[in-house]
């Protein structure tokens, strides 16, 4: 038996949960139409099994869903990435960043930095909740971490850039 | 040891809802309904278990028997269940007159559904019929669970059937009343008491064990199989292409195919176990037997490992996690164990 008419309400009801948290974290809009398309499928097929939905189980199949495009978007450019990987410039930690232009600032970051900058501060999520989405060890998310937020300072800071 | 404030706390983002635009919104909806349709009319099951191979193909949709309990007082019965058998609320449905309509509630790996009382359709409780012709087994795991269990439910306001005693059969049993008026049986099983023991306990009182024979390809197997914890209960070599690992395994290890079922395939030549497409395939998956789901989570986090929020599927309880360094495996109660 598929509740069909309570995934249907669900998605009325929280298509813009989905999509808001989305849009807010991907580079454009369709990446951001195409994942919410994925989560209410994987809703749907879930719901098929037995799952008991709600906006919270929503938003963290969302991020499951953001999690892997930014692995595969990660393949194509691993070995680009390698190149970026190298020390940074030391900043002082206690500097305030650049929030106003944080959509930017992501879009031009590596698919690892940015996906680590927005599980740990856009969503808030403990060091260890990011490193198993990213499934990477604490200590590994930790030193990515510091990797990324040198990297955001460096394309915020006026003239920027992370190459 | 105090933290400086992190500066990039501040990117912690704002998340009110954001409508897509409307053909986003109708093109996501029209997928969904297509997909649900879809859903709908596969009558394929959804999840495999072990034996499959035995069932008529006509019978495959078979999944769990799930008791639906008439109760009169069915708020009182809820917490009742809840007390004694530490049963797990899962939702109830509160009509405009104030009796539930309808409640789910999960002992163990047991699902059960109740409702108060409806003389209009018909739906009426044992007190109401001067009696229940259904026993219901609560099956635990050692006999002092059993005593504290059976001690509790009469404090709650059971009656006793019948006091706990060793039963023939090699079970540990008492049977009460609950205050609902549904009959209950808390059994646990007694040591080494194997299937010879048992049919030689039985014809000693007076019956004569007699067994289907098991189907000609199921030599040695079991359809009902019986699981010990740590067991391989299921595995999947995740693909990326189901058809193309259909073929190299038939090929190469003799493995024949259910037909697939939401990217996956049941080798059903040599269970437990078959392919699963994805589209970004990490290994195989392994699934392994214990005893409680919640229980076995809460020993790998103690054990410096991960683990999801358990799930209950139609073939039981599962739930992923990876150990303490990074191995990804999961953890299943299968329905059909006990």
């Amino acid at each position: 038996m598929i509740p069909t008419r309570t995934v249907m309400e669900l998605y009325e009801r929280a298509v813009g949960d989905v999509y808001g948290y989305l849009v807010r974290r991907c580079p454009n809009a369709a990446i951001a139409e195409d994942l919410t398309a994925e989560t209410f499928l994987a809703a749907a097929r879930a719901a098929h099994l037995g799952t008991e939905l709600s906006v919270p189980w929503l938003i963290g199949t969302a991020r499951h869903k953001l999690v892997d495009h930014w692995r595969r978007e990660g393949r194509q450019r691993a070995a680009l990435e390698e190149l970026y990987e190298s020390s940074p410039e030391p900043v002082d930690p206690g500097d305030p960043v650049d929030v106003l232009h944080v959509h930017e600032v992501l879009a031009r970051l590596t698919p690892h930095h940015r996906a680590a900058l927005t599980l740990r501060y856009l969503d808030g999520l403990p060091v260890d909740q990011v490193a198993t989405l990213l499934e990477r060890s604490v200590h590994a998310t930790e030193s990515l971490l510091v990797r990324a937020k040198a990297a955001y300072r460096a394309v915020a800071a006026p003239g920027g850039d992370d190459r | 040891m105090t933290t400086a404030p992190d500066p990039f706390d501040a990117l912690r983002a704002d998340d009110t809802p954001i409508t897509p635009p409307a053909p986003v919104v109708a093109r996501v909806r029209d997928l969904l309904t297509t997909e649900l349709e879809r859903l709908m009319t596969d009558t394929t099951p959804a999840t495999t278990t072990t034996g499959r191979r035995t069932v008529p193909a006509d019978l495959h949709t078979v999944g769990t028997v799930q008791p639906y309990l008439c109760v009169d007082g069915a708020a009182a019965a809820i917490e009742f269940y809840v007390d004694a058998f530490g049963a797990v609320e899962h939702h109830r449905m509160v009509g405009g007159d104030g009796r539930i309509g309808h409640a789910e509630i999960v002992i163990g790996s047991s699902r059960l559904m109740l409702a108060d009382e409806y003389p209009e359709a018909g739906v009426l409780a044992p007190t109401s019929r001067g009696g229940t012709s259904t026993n219901f087994t609560l099956q635990v795991t050692d006999a002092a669970m059993l005593d504290d269990m059976f001690t509790r439910a009469l404090a709650l306001g059971a009656s006793e059937l019948r006091p706990i005693a060793d039963q023939p059969y090699g079970q540990r049993q008492g049977t009460l009343r609950d205050p609902f008026g549904h009959q209950w049986s808390i059994s646990a099983p007694l040591a080494d008491f194997d299937d010879s023991r048992y049919d030689a306990s039985m014809r000693d009182a007076g019956f004569e064990v007699v067994r289907p024979q098991a189907p000609a390809d199921a030599a040695g197997g079991h359809q009902y199989k019986h699981y010990d914890r740590g067991d391989l209960y299921y595995f999947t070599l995740q693909v990326p292409d189901l058809a193309r690992a259909q073929r190299f395994y038939a090929a190469v290890l003799g493995w024949e195919f259910a037909s697939p079922d939401h990217g996956h395939a049941t080798n059903i030549a040599a269970p437990p176990g078959g392919v699963q497409q994805v589209d970004d395939p990490a290994g195989p998956q392994l699934w392994f037997v214990v005893d409680d789901i919640h229980v076995a989570v809460a020993a790998v986090r103690a054990a410096g490992g991960t683990a999801d929020e358990p799930v209950f599927y139609e073939s039981g309880w599962s739930a992923d996690c990876t150990d303490d360094q990074g191995t990804r495996f999961s953890l299943s109660v299968p329905t059909y164990t006990r």
